[in-house]
């Protein structure tokens, strides 16, 4: 029985030994990145380099826009400074697919400069009695409006499940 | 992080046969186990952060033992909900895994008059980890990204038997696989998606590390039934299209029948 036990201790010491090595997440897998303003901003600047499909299309000089805003953060940045910076670069895209929320949603940052209003200045009305002459089709259960332009070769498409969006 | 674990109570049944010396060895033996898993992923597709929780799993064993080898079958499953220390931000995660190993047995010896058996083999190992990210300030994220492979690993296996005790010690290493991963882009037209891909690119043990250990104490009851306790620990790390690395430590209860 002695023997079994001194196994058993043996053992038990080699598993227990087994478990702070194996179990250790910044060894294994690396640590978080730190919470600072610059990691933050280098970050999100790294996602939309890796991703944005548009900088050519918009003539964004995207790493322009990197120097000159990271140049702006230090590591005393407040999270308004830092929030300030960020919508400000990400002002140029100009695009309603960018958005930027804080961590509870209480602040949001849309990227598109074109006013909503414009939305409803809108009339599709109008636009068929005036622009088609009401001469149109309709298909989609009213997703989609569309038709041409008397005397021309331009087609006219309306989608009205973007109204609420602001084309960038 | 030091897990401490309580193992499930295990609940065995009675079948014909005697507790004889090495009884158990040539006979095949089912075994399931319930325990649970402390997950640890980072995928940087989704985010720069580590998702941790602690999950629940099981296993499902089949076991061919022999005097001169072993057959192993096993089919894992993982579920639970990963977080980060943020509110706002969660992810449903399933993992699968199936595993067949052959293990011949090239070494016997004893210490203090008990037999430890080496055994050596390889087979085939599959791993799925599939995760839905959520944030609930902007709608979602509506990726699924999705991690598997099928690989061919080798393992060494050591079994120290003490009647009516047993440990067991193995060790799994991938050295060549097939892994398939998302592009992170949806199916063309849709917002859905892109279903998981039943194969991928082939990997060398480098571009995908996978190495496992798992350590097993078992108590033989009698005849035709074993209890077991037990860990195991599982690491694998792939690059493309972004870097995914995980880990896990498992902690499982097990009854097994010998048939």
């Amino acid at each position: 029985m002695n023997n079994y036990n001194r196994i058993l201790k043996k053992y038990f010491i080699i598993i227990i030994l087994f478990f702070p090595i194996t179990s250790c997440e910044d060894f294994i897998l690396g640590p978080n990145p730190e919470n600072t303003p610059i990691n933050n901003f280098e970050i999100l600047w790294g996602e939309f380099d890796r991703y944005y499909p548009a900088f050519i299309i918009k003539n964004i000089n995207w790493d322009s826009l990197h120097d000159i805003h990271r140049n702006m953060i230090t590591p005393n940045t407040t999270d308004e400074e830092l929030w300030e910076i960020i919508t400000s670069m990400l002002y140029n895209f100009n695009d309603a697919h960018v958005n930027l929320y804080n961590n509870d949603g209480s602040k949001r940052f849309n990227s598109s400069h074109i006013s909503p209003l414009r939305y409803y200045e809108f009339s599709l009305e109008l636009v068929k009695s005036r622009y088609l002459n009401n001469n149109f089709r309709a298909a989609g259960k009213g997703n989609f409006t569309y038709g041409k332009f008397p005397n021309d070769s331009i087609g006219y498409i309306y989608l009205p499940l973007l109204k609420v969006m602001m084309i960038g | 992080m030091l897990i401490i674990t309580v193992l499930f109570p295990a609940i065995y049944a009675q079948k014909i046969g005697s507790l004889k010396e090495n009884s158990s060895v040539s006979k095949d033996q089912i075994g399931i186990s319930f325990g649970i898993s402390d997950f640890h992923i980072r995928d940087e597709r989704a985010s720069p952060l580590i998702y941790k929780n602690i999950t629940f799993s099981f296993v499902a064993e089949y076991l061919i033992r022999t005097q001169k080898s072993q057959h192993l079958l096993e089919l894992s499953g993982y579920y639970g909900m990963l977080g980060i220390d943020l509110p706002n931000y969660d992810a449903e995660n399933v993992r699968a895994s199936f595993r067949y190993n052959y293990l011949y047995s090239i070494k016997n010896f004893n210490i203090l008059n008990n037999k430890i058996k080496v055994y050596f083999g390889g087979g085939l190992y599959s791993f799925l980890n599939y995760s839905q990210y959520n944030e609930y300030i902007s709608g979602g994220i509506l990726e699924a990204p999705w991690y598997w492979f099928h690989s061919l690993e080798f393992s060494l296996l050591a079994n120290y038997e003490f009647k009516p005790h047993a440990l067991t010690f193995q060790f799994n290493f991938s050295l060549i696989s097939n892994v398939a991963r998302p592009s992170y882009s949806y199916i063309p037209g849709t917002y859905k998606p892109e279903p998981i891909k039943p194969l991928g690119e082939m990997a060398v043990f480098w571009e995908n590390p996978t190495i496992q250990a798992k350590a097993v104490y078992e108590y033989q009851i009698n005849s035709w039934l074993r209890i077991m306790g037990q860990y195991n620990f599982l690491y694998t790390y792939y690059e493309k299209p972004r870097k995914i690395a995980m880990f896990m430590n498992n902690f499982y209860a097990a009854v097994f029948f010998l048939l």
